[in-house]
């Protein structure tokens, strides 16, 4: 008789099929087969033979949990059961009839395994390993899912089923990587890794992993992933594909960037992106075509909830792009479950931003010709993610950008996404009316605001849903840089433009003053740091969806 | 301090998200498009980011 333990496992509300990864007689046994029946199709709990298990636990809720999870069971596929066998020990845990010596077969997606082959295992959305040090000595008694993580066999052709014997599952809490740790034969650890170099589980916090092969999956997935031209049948070509980087006048800032329209532009035809999937297209051009059918109507709209928002807080108006979205209902969720909202947003932003940033240059403008001549705005910029609204609140430290924000009528929040292409044609639009801007500059590293826990674009999409492309992310730091650069350059003694560049590298560190955008960001390698992104994203523990929509760009600007 | 300013950084951004969020709403309750929205079903994709069959 084996006795199984169940210590992680992932469900699939489709295929009704929880993988888990369990002890079996004491040894690390991945299993397959155990069957679910969903009832709550938009990811409520889900019974696993009788025992709920839920898909998107929270942490609190998860700890509740496992003081009634004793009883999961499963059924395995192969070897088969011994029919009368099934019983509880005395703890109330389930002891399977499975035959002592029967051989016991890692199996991915149904098929056995080879050795170099992930397996799926998971933790509740949103746990922390600082949570599992209070559960510690109850895993072996619980099962528990979502959110996956990969477990990367290090062993050189050695399976889990051969990994023996658990010991005892111990935590190791630290600052860079906290561990799960399993103790294993022969030097071989098994660590569990959220947010540690390595990522979801290897046998080695700092392990190397298998990110870059992950991305390089992942890229090759997104790229397989049909799609369909802007329609009516124009084909491919006529798609806005500009280059991030062609200046045509000269001014050192570049025309486009890849998201958006032209800086100077207010389209009355919304330019349609390329290589987009069907359920793109059909987002992307619906909102298009809202715009196109009432354009005063939604930018009117936009306009209005903009001053609304002004008059009750008593700040000046912001207007942004990301907002203008909610004018597409899907986005803001209507008639959507919250999983499904989520799952939105992850790979809808891109598609969405063409429109929305049409809508937020009209309505901003439409303010510009509010404001009497003498009065100033506020402008800010810098990478996706950067924190640039931070940069605004006391609590940064900035002086010089909450001056700024005080004599200012009006905001121009700009989109990362629009690398910092937009100033030229604001200060134009601003001079013919008389009117001064006031830029601010937020640098931050990249890697950070991409890739960590708390404030990373990754991780933000796990909460809100959206996603930003990582091609779009890069951009947005490494061409926006030096278009906010170029920009600052020509315009430095300008008697109608002021500027303010603070620094706010690291995750942790106050915001400084600088003088100029850093190096770091001017002269990154911008492949290298696309490529980071890509694997962090490939590997990370964010949703199939999130990765799709993060990676979306490598078949949307396929060379 | 480091804890604060991370948490500052979390404040700020679902502060930014609220003000999404209500504009949406407001969007939700004074704006009708005559562009009927079709109906979507949004790919499934396995844990990997690959798409499901």
């Amino acid at each position: 008789m084996k006795r199984v333990d169940i210590l992680f496992a992932d469900g699939d509300l489709d295929e009704r099929l929880v993988c888990a990864l369990g002890l079996v007689n004491g040894k690390v046994q991945r299993i397959e087969g155990m069957q679910s029946v969903a009832d709550d199709a938009m990811g409520g709990p889900i019974q696993v033979n009788g025992v709920k298990v839920y898909h998107d636990v929270e942490p609190e809720k998860f700890l509740d949990y496992l003081h009634t999870a004793y009883h999961s069971t499963y059924s395995w596929t192969e070897p088969p059961f011994e029919d009368d066998d099934e019983s509880y020990d005395e703890n109330g845990i389930f002891i399977d009839g499975l035959p002592d010596n029967a051989p016991i077969v890692p199996t991915l997606n149904g098929k056995e395994s080879a050795p170099s082959d992930s397996a799926t295992v998971s933790l509740p959305k949103g746990l922390k390993l600082s949570n599992l040090a209070e559960i510690a000595p109850k895993l072996t008694d619980t099962s528990f899912n979502h959110n996956s993580r990969t477990i990367h066999r290090k062993s050189n052709g050695q399976n889990l089923a051969e990994i023996a014997p658990i010991v005892k599952p111990k935590i190791i809490a630290g600052e860079v990587c906290e561990s799960l740790v399993f103790a294993l034969p022969t030097g071989l650890k098994l660590a569990f890794c959220p947010n540690g170099p390595g990522g979801g589980i290897s046998n080695d916090c700092g392990g190397s992993g298998t990110g870059n092969d992950s991305g390089e999956s992942l890229t090759n997935s997104v790229r397989s992933e049909p799609t369909t031209p802007p329609p009516p049948d124009s084909g491919e070509a006529t798609a806005y594909r500009p280059d991030v980087t062609h200046d045509s006048d000269g001014d050192g800032v570049a025309n486009a960037a890849r998201v958006g329209v032209g800086a100077f532009e207010i389209p009355d035809k919304i330019p349609l992106l390329p290589n987009l999937t069907p359920e793109e297209r059909q987002v992307e051009k619906e909102f298009a075509d809202m715009y196109e059918h009432d354009p005063e109507g939604m930018v009117g709209s936009f306009y209005d909830q903009v001053m609304k928002v002004s008059a009750e807080t008593g700040q000046p108006p912001i207007f942004e792009t990301d907002a203008a979205k909610e004018w597409f209902p899907s986005w803001r969720g209507d008639m959507m479950s919250k999983s499904e909202r989520l799952e939105f947003r992850a790979t809808m932003n891109t598609p969405l931003h063409q429109t929305a940033n049409v809508m937020a240059k009209a309505a901003f403008m439409r303010y510009l010709d509010t404001l009497k001549p003498g009065d100033e705005l506020m402008v800010t910029n810098g990478g996706c993610g950067a924190g640039k609204g931070h940069a605004l609140k006391e609590e940064s430290g900035i002086k010089a950008a909450l001056e700024m924000a005080a004599k200012s009528s009006g905001v121009w929040d700009s989109a990362g996404d629009q690398n910092s292409t937009e100033n030229p044609w604001i200060q134009k639009e601003a001079e013919a009316r008389g009117l001064k801007v006031n830029y601010l500059f937020v640098a931050a590293d990249p890697k950070v605001r991409w890739a960590d826990e708390e404030i990373g674009v990754v991780a933000r999409a796990e909460k809100k849903g959206r996603m930003v492309d990582a091609e779009v992310f890069v951009d947005s730091y490494v061409q926006g840089a030096k278009n906010f650069d170029a920009f600052y350059q020509s315009n430095k003694d300008n008697p109608n433009a002021s500027f303010h560049m603070v620094d706010a590298n690291g995750r942790d560190k106050p915001m400084v003053d600088v003088s100029e955008p850093p190096n770091y960001l001017k002269a990154a390698n911008r492949a290298e740091l696309l490529k980071f992104a890509i694997d962090e994203i490939a590997k990370s523990k964010a949703s199939g969806a999130i990765k799709s929509g993060a990676a979306a760009g490598q078949r949307i600007w396929k060379k | 301090m480091a804890k604060d300013i991370v948490a500052e950084l979390v404040k700020t951004l679902d502060e930014e998200d609220a003000r999404r969020d209500a504009a949406g709403e407001y969007a939700k309750e004074n704006y009708k498009s005559d562009i009927p929205v079709k109906p979507l079903t949004l790919p499934k994709y396995n844990p990997d980011g690959s798409r499901k069959k």
